[in-house]
């Protein structure tokens, strides 16, 4: 079994450094994000392994939950994240055979709301 | 181990309930709370109780004449809508020609685009927003049925041309839907203010 916590983390750094980007959320099922909640709150994790990454046989799928700036079009800046996170496993040498990307917008900030949330 | 049932968290509020919510908010989201401010469910209710405190806050401005049971009930009403909005409901898809690729905004993070259309217009406060129809199938046109609080001495049907158009414009930049047509309903009349228009 590959650990991808640290692929995860990658992933969600270059997610947040993404322009129209202004926040990512826990993509986990539900039931590991309730725990991984509990751990933020309790101060054991750092919220940084964001974006959920899931192995099959030879088949990876890889979720991100985003928030985006609302200053940009949502669309746009979603399109820009999946082409980012489909370059990036490209050239991941751990990541074999098929590959499927969901990201999924939770929330259309209002502009500069992003300076406050801290997130960016 | 002993388990409160009072302890056991909101599901659709990453662990946390309305209350503490409200709380955060008044503490100024002081200490910073990450458990808070990484939840998009969270920071959905926030947006929406926030501008909750700015209306209940211009209400107080006008207090002559307001009925505070009425004002309960209207502030009470206002928090089930935020409560029931905040589900992330549907997925709505957006196109990419790699179809490894699968894109989509929630239905929720779409309720908030098109409350806020409202909200930073001026003369209305936005109530329920329902959408109507398959919004998880490309091309498929939906009907968005809002309903609203007018300020007093505002044109019914000025208002709600412009809330349909400000509607139409915020849907057309932050996603892909086709809107068959917008349905605004207003259901309130309250006193006017300073309003900061938005136009």
């Amino acid at each position: 079994m590959t650990d991808d916590t640290e692929l995860s983390r990658q992933l969600t750094a270059a997610i947040r450094a993404t322009e129209g980007v202004s926040g990512v959320y826990p993509a986990q099922p539900i039931l590991e994000a309730a725990a991984g909640a509990v751990a933020v709150r309790l101060a054991l994790r750092v919220p940084d392994v964001l974006v959920d990454i899931d192995r099959a046989d030879d088949f990876t799928t890889v979720s991100a939950h985003i928030s985006t700036a609302g200053e940009r079009p949502a669309t746009e800046t979603l399109r820009r994240v999946g082409e980012l996170l489909l370059e990036r496993l490209g050239a991941e040498p751990s990541i074999r055979g098929e590959v499927a990307v969901n990201v999924k917008v939770r929330l259309v900030e209002e502009a500069g709301a992003s300076a406050v949330s801290g997130l960016a | 181990m002993t388990f409160d049932a009072t302890s056991v968290p909101e599901d659709d509020l990453d662990g946390h309930t309305m209350e503490e919510l409200g709380d955060y908010l008044d503490r100024g989201r002081t200490p910073y709370d990450p458990s808070i401010e990484t939840s998009a469910a969270c920071r959905l209710a926030l947006v929406g109780m926030t501008r909750m405190q700015e209306l209940a806050r211009t209400a107080l401005e006008h207090e002559s004449g307001r009925d505070p049971a009425r004002d309960d009930a209207w502030i009470s009403g206002l928090l089930d809508t935020i409560k029931t909005e905040i589900r992330s409901g549907r997925d709505i898809p957006v196109g990419h020609p790699n179809p490894v690729l699968r894109l989509a905004l929630t239905e929720a993070a779409v309720r908030g685009v098109i409350r806020r259309a409202g909200d930073t217009m001026g003369g209305v406060i936005m109530g329920r927003c329902v959408l109507d129809g398959d919004v998880t199938t490309p091309g498929a046109p939906i009907r968005i049925d809002v309903t609203a609080g007018l300020e007093y001495g505002m044109s019914v049907a000025e208002t709600a041309d412009r809330l349909r158009e400000r509607i139409t414009r915020a849907l057309a930049e932050h996603t892909e839907l086709v809107i068959g047509q917008i349905d605004v309903t207003i259901d309130d009349v309250y006193p006017g203010g300073d309003r900061t228009d938005d136009r």
